[in-house]
């Protein structure tokens, strides 16, 4: 503990209108949006850095990588021009990645970082599909574009969480058609989606993967489609549902972020945890820290897991059962898992470039595989050919390595939660690590002799190193569920002024800050109607 | 209060612990089922029963009643949580009544907390409602067990319930604190308690000492009184009964069909200044607001029960008359009628018979049970 928290122990500060829990990139955004409206806002941090899981991480020796979500997708908008990020230092080291679905034995799918100019890379090789192709993203980009905002706020509906209810709501915003489409898309599973739309397999299993990618439904159970329309709602540097890589790995954009707070004049404390947050006459009152002291504000935010946030901070004997029993829902039995790979060359894809590798790979070669993949990572066992994204960072970014290396970072999904024998985490980690590379080894011949060194990184990993529940980096619920949950846990009314913007309120996953913009808006909406002092 | 018991309770309900003794004091054989307990209407003489609980004392059986023993090092807290109640605040042999209110603020379930010794509760609730236990244990160091098929639980109520027990062995040094008493070598826990408005005291003891109990209070001269006079006197203070009046949230088909505790004049079991409970918050937000229900109480002219009868201002049906009896204080039928809010400052209203299709009106006027028993007095 630093001589400046030993001072502080025990003591009891008052004078700040907002307290944010957790410095993630949601609590950051939500701090400098607040500080910006006027509030005086303090952010606490128990870890020694900012950021949260999005860090960059040495893994290797000379080697480092983007610790958790690798590339950039669906940063808020809204939030980059509101507190002006790209001024405090967000750079992209690649903008309009484009998509390669890999194939170990044709040749692969290439869709433009730029989804709407993917006819002109999908070519003849997938014949009628690249017509069929921009006709699809036509459609159902969109009706995405279109919900972005919405699946920022999260749907709420007055009486549960009656579907019908809450999906009338959205009527306004889309046209008849689309609202149409948005029925269909809600309850569609990917495969019912992509199967009559399209006929090369490459091409649908990939869509198949990254529509499935980070939730539990399979692509052929219900409700998994509208998680690809989430995906493609996002933006990146300025373009509609591509993906940009930053400059420095995730950890810079933890650090613009940063700077963004500072310059708004968040007062942001590390290594200083939450013990509990006060509660007076069912309102918040503030914070109390574990060092003993107390922080006292009118507002307060978490961006800490809803369990964390509910549960430990406030407790089952403030908490109505209710709503306890919802929070504390048992995970999915997958989990998605993240793989660091140290390389003495790039890996050799054959039929591609070299210029291609700097694309965003998808090995799915079909929605079969991905289906197959499903069924053995539910029953506790590491699917034999693993389904995955990956991209090659240094490649976009030469600081991440020292030494001519070369880094990989992918994410499997789906994993096991568990392994079916019990067996520890070593042995899953061991065995994921095992077909990972044997997986590659199908698509880049020669890859398994270039691995120096390589790590899986498993939700308790992360859990252990970011303070969080390990449950939010299980596969998610179905996209329908979260964007019902999240407006129950964002409107804060389970408690007077506080307000939510933890991992379950980002909507579909990822990088997002749109959590934190958004309950920072609902904390100064709250303040303008209680008092004058804005 | 004892509850109504729904019309899709159990077809042949059980037997009370009491109900041997019941059986065989019952002239009338007119039972009903509460909760799937069964339950006596009246023994022979509604009027006498009558007589004996508002003037003397009665005998009433509580078998219909889930009862709950709660301890651990956290029971205060998980019940200060699942009810309405300070339970935090008892000390040992005290008793107080609540309520359960589910997170959107309405009401769950009546009952009552008894604190037994320094970490022991009894919870009496009308339904075991096991969910709702098991949601709210969670995080809370505390073991609770339904006792309500091994205990024994009667009631003796009305004016002269202290000296009636008293006279039998039963009575209590303290009238607001429970005791443990042996009485010729049956354990019985003797504590205040209260049916609507009649006060008095309830025994429990284990089941299979019943019988010698009903004797030993009966051979004394007391009355055993159904619930046809219970009824009759808990509309005379105007106090409402769970699944005749209102419907828990629990057991609401439709969501409206729930009630606030202040549309059923609970209002003053929900102290929002005491401890925190489930579904404060939304308690809070609730006062706040307008009522959407009223629960009305009404005298109706004539001498038949008008229940389920529909209530009318303005030449239409404004709510629907949940319950009614005779009242041999008042002479004339007195109701709790759920109504629309916004009449529930009218005087007077028109109450159809239910079973004549005459189509012909009753007329009904508001009263206020308060006032009534201060005039009496």
């Amino acid at each position: 503990m630093s001589a400046e928290n030993e001072h502080q122990r025990g003591r009891i500060e008052g004078g700040f209108d907002a307290v944010i829990i957790g410095a993630t990139v949601e609590g950051l955004a939500a701090a400098t949006c607040l500080a910006k409206n006027g509030f005086k806002t303090v952010l606490i941090e128990a870890a020694a850095d900012v950021g949260g899981p999005a860090a960059t991480r040495g893994f290797a020796e000379g080697c480092k990588v983007s610790d958790e979500a690798h590339l950039v997708n669906a940063l808020d908008r809204d939030l980059v021009r509101e507190i002006d990020l790209y001024r405090h230092g967000l750079t992209y080291s690649e903008r309009r990645i484009q998509t390669v679905y890999l194939s170990d034995r044709d040749e692969p799918v290439v869709l433009d970082g730029d989804l709407a100019r993917a006819r002109e890379t999908l070519g003849p090789r997938v014949g009628d599909d690249a017509a069929a192709f921009e006709a699809f993203f036509k459609i159902y980009g969109d009706l995405a574009e279109t919900l972005s905002g919405a699946f920022v706020k999260g749907l709420t509906a007055a009486d549960g969480t009656a579907l019908a209810k809450a999906l009338t709501r959205l009527q306004k915003d889309v046209s008849e058609e689309g609202y149409a489409l948005l029925k269909r898309a809600c309850v569609a599973s990917t495969r019912a989606a992509l199967d009559p739309a399209f006929d090369s397999a490459l091409l649908k299993g990939g869509l198949a993967f990254d529509a499935a990618f980070g939730g539990a439904a399979a692509p052929s159970a219900q409700y998994g489609f509208l998680n690809l329309l989430r995906r493609w709602a996002g933006e990146s540097a300025g373009i509609h549902a591509a993906y940009a890589h930053p400059k420095g790995g995730m950890g810079a954009l933890a650090d613009a972020l940063r700077r963004a707070a500072q310059s708004a004049k968040v007062d942001i404390r590390t290594n200083t945890a939450a013990k509990s947050i006060l509660l007076e006459w069912d309102a918040a009152a503030g914070v109390a820290l574990e060092n003993g002291g107390q922080i006292r504000a009118e507002t307060v935010i978490s961006a800490l897991d809803a369990e964390t946030t509910y549960l430990k901070l406030i407790g089952p004997a403030a908490l109505d059962m209710e709503a306890q029993a919802d929070i504390a829902r048992s995970p999915s039995n997958l989990i998605l898992a993240k793989a660091h790979m140290a390389l003495a060359k790039p890996p050799a894809l054959p039929k591609l470039s070299a210029e291609a590798l700097r694309g965003r790979f998808v090995i799915c070669p079909s929605i079969d595989y991905l289906e197959e993949a499903f069924r053995y990572a539910k029953f506790g066992r590491v699917p034999p050919k693993l389904a995955m994204e990956f991209i090659i960072p240094t490649v976009h970014d030469e600081t991440l390595a020292e030494g001519g290396k070369c880094v990989l970072s992918a994410w499997i999904h789906p994993a096991p939660a568990r392994l079916h024998n019990d067996a520890d985490t070593a042995a899953l980690k061991g065995e994921l690590l095992d077909k990972a590379i044997a997986t590659l080894e199908a698509y880049a011949p020669g890859f398994r002799k270039s691995v120096l060194e390589a790590e899986i990184r498993l939700p308790e990993d992360y859990a252990a190193a970011y303070g969080m529940n390990a449950s939010i980096w299980a596969a998610r619920a179905p996209l329908l569920d979260q964007w019902l949950r999240t407006g129950v846990l964002q409107r804060g009314d389970r408690v007077d002024g506080l307000f939510f913007c933890g991992p379950e309120a980002v909507i579909g996953g990822g990088v997002s800050g749109g959590a934190g913009r958004r309950a920072a808006g609902l904390a100064v909406r709250r303040a303008k109607s209680r008092s004058s002092f804005l | 209060m004892i509850p109504a018991g729904a019309c899709f309770d159990n077809a042949s309900p059980m037997p009370t612990a009491a109900f041997r003794a019941a059986a065989s004091s019952s002239f009338a054989n007119r039972w009903a089922s509460v909760s799937g307990w069964t339950s006596a209407l009246s023994y022979g003489d509604v009027a006498a029963e009558y007589d004996a609980l508002s003037r003397s004392a009665g005998l009433v059986d509580l078998g219909c009643f889930a009862r709950l023993r709660v301890w651990g090092p956290d029971a205060a807290a998980f019940l200060e949580r699942l009810t309405t109640t300070s339970a935090a605040r008892l000390t040992p042999g005290m008793g107080v009544p609540g309520l359960i209110c589910d997170e959107d603020g309405r009401v769950v379930d009546t009952v009552s907390v008894r604190r037994l010794e320094d970490d022991a509760f009894l919870l009496t609730m009308t339904a075991p409602r096991a969910r709702r236990l098991g949601l709210s244990a969670r995080g809370f160091n505390v073991s609770y067990d339904d006792v309500t098929a091994s205990a024994g639980a009667l009631g003796v109520f009305g004016p002269k319930a202290s000296e009636v027990l008293s006279e039998a062995g039963f009575g209590a040094p303290d009238p607001v604190r429970g005791v443990q008493k042996t009485v010729r070598g049956v354990n019985v826990a003797v504590s205040p308690d209260a049916l609507g408005p009649v006060k008095g005291w309830s025994l429990i003891f284990a089941g299979e000492e019943t019988l010698a109990i009903w004797d030993r209070l009966t051979s004394r001269g007391l009355l055993p009184v159904g619930l046809d006079a219970v009824d009759a006197l808990r509309l005379e203070a105007g106090a409402p009964r769970l699944g005749a009046d209102f419907v828990g949230a629990d057991d609401a088909v439709r969501y409206e069909d729930a009630r606030t505790p202040f549309e059923v004049r609970l209002g003053a079991l929900a102290p929002l200044e005491a401890s925190w409970f489930n579904g404060r918050g939304a308690v809070r937000a609730r006062a706040a607001q307008p009522r959407r229900r009223a629960l009305l109480p009404l005298k109706v002219s004539g001498a038949e029960p008008v229940d389920g009868g529909p209530v009318f201002a303005e030449a239409r049906i404004i709510g629907v008359v949940a319950s009614s009896a005779y009242s041999p204080r008042f002479r004339c039928v007195l109701a709790l009628a759920d109504i629309d809010a916004g009449f529930a400052e009218r005087r007077r209203f028109e109450v159809g018979a239910p079973k004549a299709r005459t189509g012909a009106r009753i007329a009904a006027e508001q009263y206020d049970p308060a006032s009534e028993d201060e005039d009496n007095a």
